[in-house]
């Protein structure tokens, strides 16, 4: 285990990685868009507009999803000071911070035709913005140091802070009387969505987290690279060497 | 201009969300691009340094 937090182990193996979870997120991807845009029937008493469902409910799943990861590789560099974990921690805000505001972007959309307004103050858009404005935070904080190392300890601590947002946001809509529909998709019992456009929307989700993965695995491959800049291995990789001969 | 968007019905709110996911995906593949380019050149350009001030 230890082997692959050997940078230059971590950014070969990431990068084998990297096109599988590519080619994920367009065999998931493509059929579940095709499908909800133009094969799933429209709903009962939202029309249209509900199609927009295949997009914003991944997007905020991954949004919470991305904030586990985050507040994970957290812990991580905050226990063993482990740079990976640390450059995990960078990598992982910027993704979790657009899925956030596709989340919100995508909700005003369909709040619109849905409850005739862009933006209520509901506990559960509520929520959600705080979550954009901890990812903003974390991103902030990283870089407000001299020293990135110091910088992304203290970001991951704000992550871990900010855990206490998720059970707040998932438990928005039973906690308090919200605008905002109640779950849709259950783990455990039944979900109240039909057959014909849930497939699709597991489908999207499961895209949705591949497509995280993804850019997950470019960024820290990306930030490895910075960190390691002085090291052979980078110029090897980046092929300087041969510009150098 | 908000109005006229929204007279032009469902589909245009489902459009606009379709394509702001499409470009968010377009951001993040340019940037992680332009990331590795920007990095490659700085690193190029502090080896010449290196490289001239061994030869000066």
């Amino acid at each position: 285990m230890t082997r692959y937090a050997s940078p230059p182990v971590f950014y070969r193996t990431a990068g084998l990685w990297r096109p599988w979870m590519g080619l994920a997120t367009l065999l998931f991807g493509v059929p579940a868009i095709v499908y909800g845009l133009y094969f799933a029937p429209p709903d009962y008493l939202q029309g249209e507009s509900y199609r927009i469902i295949f997009i914003h409910v991944p997007c905020a799943w991954v949004s919470m999803f991305a904030y586990v990861a985050m507040a994970g590789a957290g812990a991580a560099a905050l226990i063993w000071h482990t740079k990976l974990s640390e450059l995990a921690v960078l990598a992982i805000a910027p993704i979790g911070a657009g899925f956030t505001a596709l989340t919100l972007l995508t909700g005003m959309l369909w709040g619109r035709p849905t409850w005739g307004a862009y933006w209520v103050w509901d506990a559960r858009l509520t929520s959600e913005l705080v979550l954009l404005f901890l990812y903003l935070g974390v991103i902030g904080l990283a870089n407000a140091y001299g020293d990135s190392r110091r910088g992304a300890r203290a970001a991951a601590l704000l992550a871990l802070v900010g855990l206490v947002n998720l059970p707040i946001i998932h438990y928005s809509v039973r906690w308090w009387n919200t605008l905002h529909q109640g779950e849709t998709v259950r783990i455990f019992g039944e979900s109240s969505m039909h057959e014909s456009m849930l497939w699709a929307l597991l489908a999207a989700a499961m895209a949705a987290k591949f497509y995280f993965l993804w850019s997950l695995l470019g960024r820290l491959r990306l930030n490895l690279l910075i960190a390691e800049r002085e090291k052979g291995w980078v110029a090897r990789e980046l092929k300087l060497e041969s510009a150098d001969a | 201009m908000l109005e006229w968007f929204e007279s032009m019905g469902h589909w245009a709110f489902i459009s606009v969300s379709y394509g702001l996911v499409t470009l968010a995906i377009i951001v993040d593949l340019l940037s992680q691009r332009l990331g590795r380019n920007q990095l490659t050149e700085s690193l190029r350009q502090l080896r010449a340094r290196r490289q001239l001030r061994k030869g000066a």
